[in-house]
């Protein structure tokens, strides 16, 4: 489940950092020419990540709907957040991780 | 493509307006109904913490004194476990046959029988959903069955409409009026695009014997009979036996239950469905757990009642079309999800809420703007729709927190109680409805908005004044289902509060241009 909220999350920040104008609203400045393929990977890469997170939690089919719930869930989070405060949408990345991730050790 | 892409938004927009109140009353009522037994609970305040860890035997035990004392001269017996969420308390069920009976929650200690309150509970507003409420049964079932037909193909024909859907994937542009109503209608059905197609689907397939009836008809004939005929066969529910008339003793049910632990496993055993109880021709029906996963099924195995023979073990899955219509069912009911799954579909729910009343509201914004530019646009139409937006919208929830409130006032002894929680709940959102068409928009939005954190905010002063389980006590105690309706419903006022704080400047649909909103034709006379 962290893991599914980390990377799904982080998917989120990749694939719309690979976007011209979400870029600039991100990090204010213009995209490196060849730096947004890799980001479009990372940010594939990371939604599958939260599958694998989701299944190896619920198990391949009630993993799915979670995967579909988490997804959601995560993109509502940072479109909210792109859209009234870009910046912290690349801080609560941090704050998720940092919260999530000792939450799924205890 | 362009004229094709126009026709799609065409159907999308009438589509959608003309059933966006009825989609939007069964999105709210649909949602509430994912956290259906948490809200029975909360209703029924009287009743002892919910016990489901207690020992299958034990509980079997409890509820078998209850029947054989109180339900002597009955034909049917059931008795349903504590297992979860879904099924919180012991209940024995019990007919005769003239049609009466009872149907009792036990204590999952002492084993007597708890009386709450009479409340219509989360059920009621949980089979508003695809029942609505007040109309004959038949009328309702082909109402739902269009209206589910139409979600689905405005969610098809929006996504046909939708320019843009990887480009504007993140896009949300706030302040912008129509702009700003679009991204937001876009953003919410994009980002939950799965679970809104899923939900539209499997609400179709749950609609299936209403909507295609022919197809049934092309293959066991017309009429009702055939119909019973179709559904006998396709759902064998219950041993079609008649009693004997001979007494014979009831087979040990105590073993019977280790016989199918052993055959599921130890996994937990549903309900026990006992025809004839005492008769030489009783049967036995015991349901195994429905499972961790979205296929609704569950395992059963009839016995015969008095030698403990098995005559029938059917399994979770059938064929593989019972199976697809029971994993969409399943899907749509979400009765398999545990508490973190269940909040996402509650997320789910919400973001399919809030995308059709903005839905609703951009048809608005875009002919008010319109209607600016001195376009010809029906103003009378376009009045009558903002009247009712604001009356469902807001109006709509303000009513559900009304019967919230009717279950705490009314008095606990008060006959037809149920029904007055439901009467205080449609009488307060026909009021509100009244309310928009009366004032001048801006306040009707501000003051319903208003009146919602109110009505939420102060639930659980409510509760505390009216019951011994307070918010505090809640908390200290670790009463989750308690703990959770009261902080949801305050969060949910909070909410409604700031946005009511937030928009006191400003309406949707309205421009800055102040008290013309009631009339906006005269600004041009």
């Amino acid at each position: 489940m962290a893991l599914a909220l980390v990377s799904t999350y982080a998917a989120w920040l990749m694939l719309s950092l690979s976007m011209g104008r979400h870029h600039r609203q991100l990090c204010g400045w213009e995209a490196i020419g060849g730096s947004q393929a890799w980001y479009r990977v990372g940010g594939v890469a990371g939604l599958l990540a939260g599958y694998a997170g989701c299944a190896w939690q619920w198990g391949w089919s009630v993993g799915a709907v979670a995967w579909c719930g988490v997804l959601s869930a995560t993109s509502l989070l940072f479109v909210l957040l792109l859209a009234w405060r870009p910046r912290w949408a690349v801080w609560a990345l941090v704050g998720l991780a940092g919260l999530a991730l000792p939450a799924a050790m205890l | 493509m362009g004229g094709f892409r126009q026709s799609m938004t065409w159907l999308h927009t009438w589509t959608g307006l003309l059933l966006g109140w009825v989609l939007y009353f069964m999105f709210v009522t649909g949602t509430i109904g994912y956290l259906d037994t948490e809200v029975d609970r909360w209703m029924q305040p009287e009743a002892p913490p919910a016990a489901t860890s207690v020992d299958t035997s034990t509980a079997l035990h409890l509820a078998l004194a209850h029947l054989g004392t109180e339900a002597t001269d009955a034909n049917r017996w059931f008795i349903a476990f504590a297992t979860d969420r879904n099924n919180p308390y012991l209940r024995a069920f019990w007919r005769d046959a003239e049609g009466n009976g009872g149907n009792d929650l036990l204590d999952p200690v002492s084993g007597h029988p708890f009386k709450p309150r009479e409340t219509g509970g989360g059920q009621t507003l949980y089979r508003m959903h695809w029942l609505l409420h007040y109309l004959p049964d038949d009328f309702t079932e082909w109402l739902i069955s269009v209206v589910t037909m139409v979600l689905f193909v405005a969610m098809v024909t929006g996504v046909i409409a939708h320019k843009r859907i990887f480009r504007d994937f993140f896009t949300f542009r706030p302040g912008k009026r129509q702009r700003s109503w679009l991204d937001a209608h876009n953003a919410l059905a994009v980002l939950s695009l799965p679970f809104q197609l899923m939900i539209a689907y499997s609400g179709l397939i749950f609609m299936m014997f209403t909507c295609m009836p022919l197809i049934v008809v092309a293959i066991y004939g017309a009429g009702d009979a055939a119909r019973d005929r179709f559904f006998d066969e396709a759902f064998p529910g219950f041993p079609g036996v008649e009693a004997a008339g001979r007494s014979a003793p009831l087979v040990d049910l105590h073993g019977l239950l280790a016989t199918v632990d052993a055959r599921w496993n130890g996994e937990s055993v549903r309900y026990l469905d006992i025809y004839h109880p005492g008769d030489a021709n009783a049967r036995v029906t015991i349901a195994g757990p429905i499972g961790r996963g979205p296929l609704r099924g569950s395992p059963r195995i009839i016995f015969d009642g008095v030698s403990g023979e098995v005559l029938e073990d059917v399994p979770a899955r059938g064929s593989v079309a019972r199976a697809t219509y029971d994993v969409f069912l399943g899907l749509h009911e979400g009765l398999f999800a545990g508490p973190v799954l269940r909040m996402l579909y509650v997320l789910s729910g919400l973001m399919g809420t809030a995308m059709i009343a903005t839905g609703l509201v951009l048809w608005t914004v875009k002919r008010r703007q319109r209607l600016e530019k001195s376009r010809s646009v029906s103003v009378q139409g376009l009045q009558l729709v903002e009247r009712l937006n604001v009356g469902t919208i807001v109006g709509l929830p303000v009513a559900i927190a009304a019967y919230f409130w009717a279950n705490r006032l009314l008095p606990v002894e008060m006959a037809g109680r149920a029904d007055w929680e439901v009467h205080a709940m449609f009488l307060t959102w026909a009021a509100l409805l009244v309310h928009a068409g009366l004032r001048p928009l801006r306040h009707a939005w501000l003051e319903q908005l208003w009146m919602a954190g109110a009505a939420y905010a102060l639930l659980p002063v409510v509760n505390a004044l009216t019951t011994d389980r307070n918010l505090w006590h809640s908390l200290v105690t670790g009463d989750r289902v308690f703990a959770g309706f009261d902080l949801s419903v305050l969060g949910v006022g909070l909410a409604c509060a700031v946005l009511a704080w937030r928009l006191r400047g400003r309406v949707p649909g309205a421009a800055a241009s102040g008290g013309t909103q009631a009339n906006p034709s005269a600004t041009r006379s």
